[in-house]
């Protein structure tokens, strides 16, 4: 464990929190000067994580930039923040995500400054839990990045949104409803009034009994953040009804921290509640891949479509999980971050071509590419790597999950392997339906996307290759992580 | 290390054979999109850079005994390593100058056809990707490699193919294309995956080497190969996945000739001589391979013989031809199956160009219509179409007689006869085909009327098309030199593939003196008929197939494979699981959950009315609660 | 004489009844003079109760002990009500010439509750819960519009006598079993005898009174006629002082059976779950704000009840830090209440619409005040119902947590429909902005500072409530 000689991650932290309290200070109709502080201050939180990121030293591995100190002594509440392996990819592709969705929202024009807040306020939720080591701050930090969902999406929503918002918000602190107790009953059960996570994760601190149980809870709590089948229906919805920077955090991050929850305290506090539950684990996250792409061929909503096939993406994750094998928590952590800047990718071009067509039916698309072909290449691209294509981020991700399930659940293995075909189906088809086709006269007047509003997409696209061609970047960074932690397993 | 390998001129001009046409991508792709020329010029000077690294290794290693391989990793995640290398042996650098000819000839000839399209830089740029990922196919060193480019080259033959996405034809082909080839590579994963779990790595020359069958049950070899030929059958659209090819047509016709005649769809053959040892290891597998292979090649012939579009016959013709190399490798002739691989090749894109030309003249894929036009106007591909076609029906001495006359003596070798006899009746059916096609155009049968318009046909573009007809016409008699020598080639080859002269398949021929003229005397019968049923001056022009009505809808309607696959999507996928499964997440999921929401209201708005009660019953409720309570204890 | 020093808070709170008293006498005063009177006298009380904070003794031969923790819940008491007067600049709930009146009956029922939170014998508890409920009957009574309040007056006062007639009767019983009316000599013998039938049934009957001021399951039915029924600033009284003071008494009488028998946790437990569950149904259809926060009081005493029968230190503490929190938080949603509804109507959810324009301030009070009764984090709110889950945890109530979290995720559903009214929904036709004084946005903005505050940094509060709670023991 090593500490920081500078507070790196508290400022990734203060830089949002800063914006938050900045943009409340600055009067409703200046919207650009807001929309260029949100700027730089989110750019600020992506330089800092890319510099972790590059800066973690590999070969000592372990939690580093580690700050801590005592924050309610008399309940054993640390503010301990610290990065390792799991928790890095994930702060930079908060990081890119939440800079690019910014860009993405250059054109709001309705209640700019309370969206922007909002969003900061959402954001330091997301960062906050990447990099906290304490289970109190965690799940402060989870129903911080929760709550401003439902504002979100009920003010600047589009379809059913106060439906969905209202969905999207109790289902997901209906999950939080389990976490807390689960996290109350470890922290009284190991006798150490602490909450400090690493202190806990200490190997015999937990009965099996207690393990399976807590391991039970928090899976299912988390879960349901993460999509996990039968808990995702309030994904699809929330995803359409949210408007697109809020969508693209959403299925970019906020399933992740999900995912992440069940990964940081489940299994890392349990670890033999998941050797216990890992068959139930596979069996949904299979059932989730499948099923997904089933659902997701018979939308009509584009951005349905995009749900579904995130769930069956965070599936993958889940199959991931479920192999205790290091070769499955490394495909399940780079699924997270792939499948995170791909959905981005996703929702932002879908946005764009929302915002000028004012339509989301695939139906009444279509001959879009002739008329913005940029706008329409950028869906293309995101829709190629959803479907696995080679040198595009989460191939390999998806490929290592192949791998490792197959050794060890055959049969989940083949159906998820078998599930390629009809995602590459269903996301062909819409790619199809929309893009291609004869110049659609209806939207002929539209305009293709300009430099300025193309930049946020151009990372996302670079990313993707990058991290496509040189995948042991990201590869080398988990296994720092993963492999010490398998190996300790009892 | 690297910088061992960066002295070592074998290594960098493997890397630079490969990676230049993906430089030429990138850049074009990046920002020469708008300057078409430029990115033209671009893709062409990469694809020449290829050429020639792919000529100097094969002159460098004309006598290579033992293989080469160069290995580093590309992805390192616990046990799984997906290794980056190259493997070079005679197989991979015979692929590679064929690619890289075929790759060479294709772009300057698509200089003059795609000319003046609205995506010409879009079209270099796949092209360059497509190259990129051939090329680095063929010199893969692992299987898991092999599968990487292998997805690549089936997303540049989506994009290619569905190149012109207005036609909504196009789309639905690129997709069909995409998805059939899918159905396979699954199989083809699965099946590296089981290897994978027995042996550790995918490393090729491991799976080739004997040691095999020590670590794998002889039934897991026999699955994993039936498996891993599951990608060949996609990809060389094989029975019963070879409906996406001739729809694959839809795309530009030096597509065609490039990807799905001469370079992406022999990959599937291609991994099959991969692997050759490690498939000759379960002679299970090899029969079947052998059978799906005779199935492909005649059914493709029948519906080759009725079809009016010009490319879909060469389409079929391609299918059956693979099937034929397929026949030739499962009967257990290497040598057999890679020249015919290496032959066809060339026939084949030759084929495609010169329709191409007719198609790009005459803006008809109707044999028919092209004849009545004036086909035979223009000498050049008009010469080189037949010089092709003969080459295809195995006619001396063009290349296709010697490696079909190989195949088929590996054929007669085997003791079940059906499997010659199968190859002979091909050997009918193609020699049929390819000379109706040609007859239709050479002597077209012309109304009077329609004479005059045939005069004025291919002069009316005048001089911009003239040079764009100049252009493409030198790739076609290149290839057609190719074609007429490269059957003289074939001990030569052997000898480089093998590393033993040629001996023991030339005794073997010999042995079967008869089956060269049984052979010839078919094919010749072939020709004959067709010229008979479409060539002499009164021919009906209407083949013996098509007399029979439901022999001919049967054809026309290829063999109904393909209604077949529409009604299982639209009744199984669509209308079935998928709608289920909708169902389930709107009803079943959902309506729960709303109901629970509905029921938490509910019983609130009824606790509720029940507070409006007046005050004596809640001064009851009181008291009895109380007295409950306090009886609660004595129980 | 010195250890009458000790009492100088109440003797103050009595100058000031007797103050307003002389004010009813005459009617020269002005409504706004009696405000400005009644805002310093408030605000001086608060100093006196902060100065006397560190006091300790016992006065009227040990029938009332001044210690920490009736300190404590004195300096809150006395906050209480400055707040409350800080909200009756315009108090049209009351008719002019009442006002007088109006804030004589607070100071009494306030100083009432002073008694009542560090009385330690029966007797003076009786006294001083009669004095509070007879003055808070009596306010009641005062809303303008006379149906609405006697109505509701009169519900309170039957529900009420009859509740402290069992509690009477509960302590007669209790006498009559151990002979003692001191609480210190019960807290003796009480754990001995504990299971004694007699003993348990009065134990019962006393703490009815108790439960009908914090306003348990089955005494809540007062809850939401009163809320409804009585002006804004009574409503607001009632809400955040009373039970705070209810939430102090039970806490010592329940101390009193030490350790505590499975017999009277069962009974607690169900009670706390069935309060909350009623409390956080019913709301879910409430129209009326005042009437939804009613039934969200109902559920909180629920919630608190879960920190007092763990009975154990962390437990106490957890209420004490509850007990402020919900001061704090239900405090600022009727603050927001009675500025929109400034002529002293009664407010409905959708008049709230667009309030996000009329006053963003106090929409953001709003929200921040909602989401931390409903225990969101960073909010105080959450960091109550962490300390009072850790506490049963720690007794194992594993389900009772898991019971209350889920009636959490239930009472989070109304809350939103109040946020969503507040800043989604446009008012029918535009209404102008709300005028909000300074002084107002000040004291908003103290208080969105504190409930943020108190979430993050809790420590401080923890502390004092643990040294608090431990004098119970």
């Amino acid at each position: 464990m090593a500490y920081a000689d500078f507070p790196y991650l508290s400022s990734i932290l203060l830089s949002c929190v800063g914006g938050l309290l900045i943009i409340l200070f600055i009067p409703k109709d200046k919207k650009d000067t807001i929309k260029w502080v949100s700027a730089v201050c989110s750019g600020i939180t992506l330089l800092i994580s890319v510099y972790l990121f590059f800066a973690y030293d590999k070969s000592q591995g372990g939690l580093q930039f580690v700050e801590k100190f005592q924050w309610i002594p008399s309940l054993g509440i640390t503010y301990f923040n610290g990065a390792d392996g799991f928790g890095l990819p994930m702060l930079l592709l908060t990081g890119i995500v939440f800079f690019t969705a910014v860009l993405t929202m250059w054109e709001l024009q309705t209640r700019v400054k309370e969206f922007f807040a909002l969003l900061f306020l959402l954001v330091s939720g997301v960062f906050g839990l990447f990099m906290s080591m304490d289970l109190f701050f965690i799940f402060v930090w989870y129903d911080v990045s929760l709550f401003p969902m439902y504002l979100l999406i009920a003010v600047w929503g589009s379809t059913r949104k106060e439906y969905a918002a209202m969905k999207l918000t109790l289902y997901l602190l209906a999950g939080s409803a389990l976490i807390l107790p689960a996290i109350i009953y470890l922290v009284v059960k190991s006798g150490f009034n602490t909450f400090d996570l690493v202190a806990l994760m200490h190997p015999g601190t937990f009965s099996p009994f207690q393990q399976k149980f807590a391991f039970l809870l928090l899976y299912i709590g988390f879960g349901i953040l993460a999509g996990v089948w039968p808990f995702h229906t309030w994904s699809p919805v929330g995803h359409v009804a949210a408007p697109t920077a809020v969508s693209m955090i959403h299925a970019g991050v906020l399933m992740k921290i999900g995912a992440f929850g069940v990964l940081r305290v489940a299994i890392l506090l349990c670890p033999e509640g998941w050797q216990y539950w890992a068959h139930l684990m596979a069996l949904l996250a299979v059932v989730g891949i499948v099923y997904g792409v089933f659902v997701g061929l018979s939308q009509t909503d584009l951005k349905f479509v995009i749900g579904y096939s995130s769930v069956s993406h965070m599936g993958i994750v889940g199959l991931g999980l479920a192999t205790v094998t290091v070769e499955g928590l490394n495909g399940a952590v780079f699924q997270m971050f792939a499948h995170g800047v791909m959905t981005a990718l996703f929702f932002s071009s879908v946005g764009y071509i929302y915002d000028r067509t004012h339509t989301k039916n695939i139906a009444d698309l279509g001959g879009l590419s002739r008329i913005m072909p940029v706008a329409t290449g950028y869906f293309i691209v995101a829709a190629l790597t959803g479907i696995g294509v080679p040198c595009l981020a989460s191939f390999w991700a998806e490929l290592t999950v192949f791998i490792s399930s197959f050794k060890v659940y055959p049969v989940y293995g083949t159906l998820a392997v078998c599930a390629l075909v009809v995602s590459a189906l269903f996301i062909l088809r819409v790619v199809q339906r929309t893009c291609y086709g004869p110049k659609n006269d209806r939207f002929a007047h539209l305009e293709d996307v300009s430099f300025q509003l193309g930049i946020p997409r151009m990372i996302l696209v670079s990313v993707i290759v990058i991290f496509g061609l040189f995948p042991n970047v990201m590869l080398d960074m988990i296994q720092t992580a993963s492999i010490p932690f398998v190996n300790g397993l009892p | 290390m690297t910088l061992t390998l960066m002295k070592d001129w074998t290594f960098v001009t493997a890397a630079m054979t490969s990676l230049l046409p993906f430089g030429a991508f990138v850049l074009i792709m990046l920002f020469t999109r708008s300057r078409a020329q430029l990115s033209a010029g671009l893709s062409i000077g990469a694809v020449t850079g290829s050429l020639a690294g792919a000529v100097f290794l094969l002159v460098r290693y004309r006598h290579l005994k033992t293989s080469i391989q160069y290995a580093g990793q590309w992805l390192v995640s616990g046990d799984i390593t997906v290794p980056v290398g190259f493997l070079l042996d005679p197989l991979s650098l015979l692929m590679l100058t064929i690619v890289t000819v075929i790759c060479f000839l294709v772009q300057i000839y698509s200089l003059g056809y795609m000319a003046g399209d609205r995506g010409f830089s879009r079209y270099y740029a796949f092209m360059s990707l497509f190259a990129w990922a051939m090329i680095s196919l063929t010199l893969s060193s692992s299987m898991l490699q092999l599968y990487v480019f292998w997805e690549l080259v089936g997303l540049s033959s989506y994009l290619l193919i569905g190149f012109w996405y207005e036609k909504f034809s196009a789309s639905e082909a690129g997709k069909k294309a995409f998805v059939m080839t899918r159905l396979g590579d699954v199989a083809f994963l699965i099946g590296l995956l089981l290897v994978l779990m027995n042996l550790g790595n995918l490393d090729i020359l491991k799976l080739n080497s004997p040691m095999v069958t020590t670590n794998m049950a002889p039934g897991l070899i026999t699955l994993s190969a039936l498996l891993i030929f599951g990608g060949v059958v996609g990809k060389s659209a094989q029975f019963p996945l070879l409906t996406w090819l001739p729809d694959a047509m839809e795309g530009p016709t030096p597509v065609s000739a490039l990807l799905h005649s001469a370079t992406m769809v022999a990959a599937g053959v291609f991994l099959f001589a991969r692997l050759f040892p490690f498939f000759s290891h379960s002679p299970t597998a090899m029969t079947v391979c052998l059978a799906i292979g005779t199935i492909s090649m005649l059914l493709a012939s029948t519906i080759a013989m009725v079809s009016r579009d010009i490319k879909q016959v060469w389409a079929y013709s391609t299918i059956g031809q693979l099937g034929f190399m397929i026949m030739g490798l499962a009967a257990g002739s290497y040598v057999a199956g890679v020249f015919h691989l290496t032959t066809h090749a060339g026939f084949k894109a030759l084929l495609f160009l010169c329709s191409g030309v007719f198609i790009h003249t005459y803006e008809s894929n109707d044999m028919f219509e092209i004849g009545r036009q004036g086909g035979r106007r223009l000498k050049t591909p008009m010469i080189c179409m037949v010089i092709a076609a003969a080459a295809l029906s195995g006619l001396p001495p063009l290349s296709g007689f010697f490696s079909k006359e190989l195949i088929l003596a590996q054929l007669a070798s085997l003791d079940n006869p059906i499997w010659l006899a199968a190859g002979l009746v091909g050997v009918f059916l193609t020699a049929y085909y390819a000379f109706r096609l040609i007859f239709i155009i050479l002597f077209p049968k012309i109304a009077k009327d329609e004479k005059a318009q045939e005069n004025t046909a291919f002069t009316r573009d005048g001089e911009k098309e003239h040079h764009h007809y100049r252009v493409m016409a030198w790739p076609l008699i290149i290839m057609a030199a190719i074609t007429l020598v490269l059957g003289f080639s074939k001990n030569m080859l052997q000898l480089f593939l093998t590393g033993r002269p040629a001996g023991m398949e030339e005794i073997g021929g010999n042995h079967h003196a008869w089956l060269l003229y049984a052979a010839l005397s078919l094919a010749a019968i072939g020709l004959i008929l067709a010229w008979v049923e479409f060539g002499r001056g009164r021919a009906g022009q209407i083949g013996f197939a098509e007399r029979i009505p439901a022999v001919k809808s049967l054809f026309l309607q290829r063999w109904y494979i393909d209604r077949m696959y529409r009604l299982l999507l639209e009744v199984v996928i669509y209308r079935g699981v998928s709608n289920v499964c909708t169902k389930n997440d709107n009803q079943v999921i959902d309506g729960g959950i709303d109901a629970m929401s509905e029921g938490t209201v509910r019983s609130g708005r009824m606790l509720s009315d029940l507070h409006l009660s007046m005050i004596q019953y809640k001064l009851m409720t009181m008291f009895v609660v109380i007295l409950l309570l306090a009886l609660y204890f004595f129980f | 004489m010195m250890s009458w020093i000790i009492f100088s808070p109440e003797f103050y709170f009595l100058m000031v009844g007797t103050v307003f008293l002389g004010l009813s006498m005459t009617r020269r005063v002005r409504p706004e003079q009696v405000y400005f009177i009644a805002l310093i006298l408030a605000s001086v009380g608060v100093g006196v109760c902060l100065a006397c904070v560190r006091l300790v003794g016992d006065l009227f031969l040990g029938t009332y002990r001044v210690d920490l923790f009736s300190q404590v819940f004195k300096v809150m008491l006395s906050m209480g009500l400055f707040l409350v007067v800080c909200l009756c600049t315009e108090l049209d709930g009351i008719e002019e010439r009442l006002h007088p009146e109006f804030y004589f009956l607070l100071t009494i029922c306030t100083l009432s509750m002073m008694m009542l939170v560090s009385s330690v014998h029966l007797l003076t508890i009786f006294v001083a819960l009669e004095l509070s409920s007879y003055s808070l009957y009596t306010l009641v009574f005062l809303r303008k519009g006379r149906d609405r309040g006697i109505d509701a007056g009169i519900k309170y006062f039957l529900i009420g006598a009859s509740a402290s007639a069992m509690m009477l009767f509960g302590f007669a019983l209790l006498y009559g079993s151990i002979q003692a009316a001191y609480l210190v000599e019960i807290l003796k013998i009480l754990p001995g005898v504990i299971n004694r039938p007699v003993v348990i049934i009065a134990l019962i009957l006393l703490l009815s009174g108790f439960f009908f001021k914090l306003a348990v399951f089955p005494f809540h039915f007062w809850v939401p006629d009163v809320y409804e029924g009585a002006a804004n600033q009574v409503t607001t009284y009632i809400a955040t002082a009373s039970k705070v003071a209810a939430i102090a008494i039970l806490m010592r009488i329940i101390a009193l059976s030490g350790p505590g028998s499975t017999y009277l946790v069962h009974i607690l437990v169900t009670l706390s779950i069935v309060s909350m569950t009623i409390g956080n149904l019913a709301a879910v259809v409430q129209k009326d704000l005042k009437r939804l926060l009613a039934y969200s009081s109902i559920a909180h005493a629920g919630y608190v009840l879960i920190g007092i029968l763990s009975m154990n230190p962390a437990g106490y503490s957890g209420a004490i830090f509850y007990a402020l929190s919900l001061l704090m938080m239900k405090f600022t949603c009727f603050l927001v209440v009675i500025k929109v509804a400034d002529d002293g109507r009664n407010l409905d959810v959708e008049h709230l619409a667009g309030l996000h324009r009329r006053s963003p301030i106090l929409a953001m009070a709003l929200m921040l005040s909602l989401f931390g009764l409903a225990g969101i984090p960073p909010t105080i709110g959450f960091t109550g119902k962490l300390l009072i889950f850790t506490a049963a945890m720690q007794k194992g109530y594993f389900t009772l947590v898991l019971i209350a979290m889920i009636n959490v995720v239930i009472s989070l559903y109304y809350y939103l429909l109040v946020v969503k009214a507040a800043y989604l929904l446009e008012p029918g036709k535009e209404l102008p902005d709300l005028k909000v004084s300074p002084s107002i946005k000040v004291l908003a903005g103290l208080l969105i500072f504190g409930m943020v505050v108190g979430g993050i940094f809790p420590n401080y509060i923890i502390e004092l409530s643990k040294a608090a709670a431990i004098v119970l023991l």
